[in-house]
């Protein structure tokens, strides 16, 4: 099967501090990976490096056939199709959550606005909040409000989607409805790579678990395998740790 | 009211007048589809209507060199075209000195250190008595809108810092998410982070365009007269004699109304605006 996302040797500095060490990584479409590892060792800069949120000083990405460099019009035409779901959530708060799904559509895929209204409430059925779809996004439960950034993401209609620690900002109650949402989209198919230390979410989805570890990528299994054989110590150690 | 403006052209600038209280009047009752027409009106239409009105020159109106507008009206005028312009310029400003590109950077960043650096009268007085010596033998700008020109980009700079204040309060989350869903940097900025940033910063902007309409009575020092000035120049007129007293405080009075007007505007704005939090 072709790869829809390909990392090749990457590297990346904060300056001096080197927080990606030769990244190789080779996701195919439908593929649910999932990222986990300590605070710090660079989960979150590794996805945010594959819609360049962050730019990578070495090696290449190659996402959808497009290889993430200096032109703009390629990386705003990557972002378009890569959703991303933050831990903050990071909705528009002057905007009601259905402006919030229908903006990006209507601006960026030229959508009539009729059409961007029909896919927002679709997406908001789907993650079960089209009763709230007027209301603001301060009036909302944290469980709420990033099931409206997922529904916000689809409506870009991506083929890939990544989730940097969407749930750990919720209390624990609203769990559970984020992750279900999550498990019903990687039924539906979707490409997805999720930074989480959810393994219950992880043992249930992924086909592969990657452990990152100051900025190299320490182990890359096959989840059943990641769990129940890990290579190597730290690994062990850390699910130890997290389990 | 109307300064050293001929007496018998005085109806073109109630006509003027006339015409912006009625779109303005008119414009609180239509539907809000139509009111962004008057918007556009008011804002690209009206200016350049209105001055050719007062300033004359065609339409078989006589021409009324700039130097005779005053008083009330003259306050008006200035005020209105210097808030108009210097809040686009402010913007701009302000989106440039936070740009990633140097150039950009360093020239928004100089421009308004530059003016925020200098006392408005000294910026007046370079306008019009230095500025026209620069100029190639044969050009001429009117002197009104070489004023008009100075006051505008003085106050754009101290705009640029209060839009600034509000780009810069904003989480980074929110530029994180705009870029996510595949936005450039102008829907970014123009549909997510300046509807933001200008509702944080509604009060620093009226503070803004108050302290502008307060310093109009500068302008007197290059011998136009507005409001102010021309209650200066009236008591020395024997048929207002000893009347400065009562001048003064019905000017300060039609400045205080102008601003309080404002200000409750931007109370009102405020208020209508907010949404969440
Ligand atoms: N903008 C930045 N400038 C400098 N250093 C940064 C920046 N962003 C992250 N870092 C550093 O890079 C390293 C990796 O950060 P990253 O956010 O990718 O870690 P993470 O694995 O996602 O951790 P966490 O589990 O806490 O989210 C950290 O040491 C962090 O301090
Ligand atoms: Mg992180």
């Amino acid at each position: 099967m072709g790869k829809i996302i390909e990392l090749k040797k990457v590297n990346k500095w904060f300056d001096k501090f080197q927080v990606l060490k030769d990244i190789d990584l080779e996701v195919a479409p439908q593929e649910k990976i999932v990222i986990c590892g300590p605070s710090g060792s660079g989960k979150s800069t590794l996805i945010r490096c594959i819609n360049r949120l962050e730019e990578h000083q070495e090696g290449n990405i190659i996402v959808d056939g497009t290889e993430l460099a200096e032109n703009t019009k390629n990386i705003e035409k990557i972002r378009a199709e890569v959703g991303m779901v933050f831990q903050q959530f990071n909705l528009f708060p002057h905007l009601s959550i259905l402006d919030n799904c229908t903006l990006a559509p209507i601006w960026v895929k030229k959508l009539p606005k009729k059409e961007a209204e029909e896919v927002a409430m679709k997406n908001l059925t789907r993650v079960q909040i089209d009763d709230q779809a007027l209301k603001f996004p301060g009036q909302l439960s944290g469980g709420q409000q990033q099931r409206a950034a997922i529904a916000r993401a689809l409506c870009m209609e991506p083929k890939i989607m990544l989730f940097d620690e969407p749930t750990s900002a919720l209390d624990p109650e609203m769990i559970k409805e984020v992750l279900d949402v999550m498990v019903d989209l990687a039924k539906g198919g979707m490409t997805m790579i999720v930074v989480t230390h959810e393994m219950g979410f992880a043992k249930e989805v992924a086909d592969y678990m990657i452990f990152m570890d100051e900025g190299k990528i320490v182990e890359r299994a096959k989840t059943k395998e990641f769990f129940e054989n890990p290579k190597s110590d730290r690994t062990k150690l850390f699910l130890s740790q997290i389990l | 009211m109307y300064g050293l403006y001929p007496d018998t052209e005085q109806w073109r600038i109630n006509t003027a007048f006339l015409i912006l209280f009625a779109v303005v009047a008119v414009s609180f009752f239509v539907s809000e589809k139509l009111k962004k027409y008057f918007i556009l009106f008011l804002v690209f239409v009206f200016p350049f209507l209105g001055i050719k009105l007062i300033s004359g020159g065609s339409f078989g109106l006589e021409y009324v060199e700039s130097a005779a507008w005053g008083g009330l009206s003259l306050t008006f005028i200035i005020s209105a075209f210097a808030i108009l312009f210097c809040f686009p310029i402010g913007v701009i400003l302000a989106l440039g000195r936070r740009s990633s590109l140097p150039a950009i950077k360093y020239i928004s960043i100089g421009f308004i250190e530059l003016w925020r650096g200098v006392p408005l009268i000294t910026v007046l007085f370079m306008s019009a008595v230095m500025f026209p010596m620069f100029l190639p033998d044969g050009t001429f700008i009117d002197k009104l809108i070489r004023v008009l020109i100075a006051i505008t980009l003085f106050e754009a700079a101290y705009m640029a810092e209060v839009v600034r204040g509000g780009l810069q309060a904003l989480p980074k989350g929110q530029y994180e998410a705009a870029k996510s869903l595949g936005m450039g940097y102008w829907r970014m900025n123009a549909l997510i982070i300046l509807p933001q940033a200008l509702k944080l910063v509604i009060p620093g902007i009226a503070n803004t365009l108050l302290a502008l309409v307060k310093d109009t009575p500068l302008i007197f020092v290059v011998g136009l007269m507005e409001l102010a000035g021309m209650i200066g120049l009236a008591k020395t007129n024997p048929k207002w004699l000893g009347m400065a007293m009562e001048g003064y405080v019905f000017a300060g009075l039609v400045f205080w109304i102008i601003c309080y007007a404002m200000s409750r505007y931007s109370q009102n704005l405020e208020k209508k605006l907010s949404t969440e939090r």
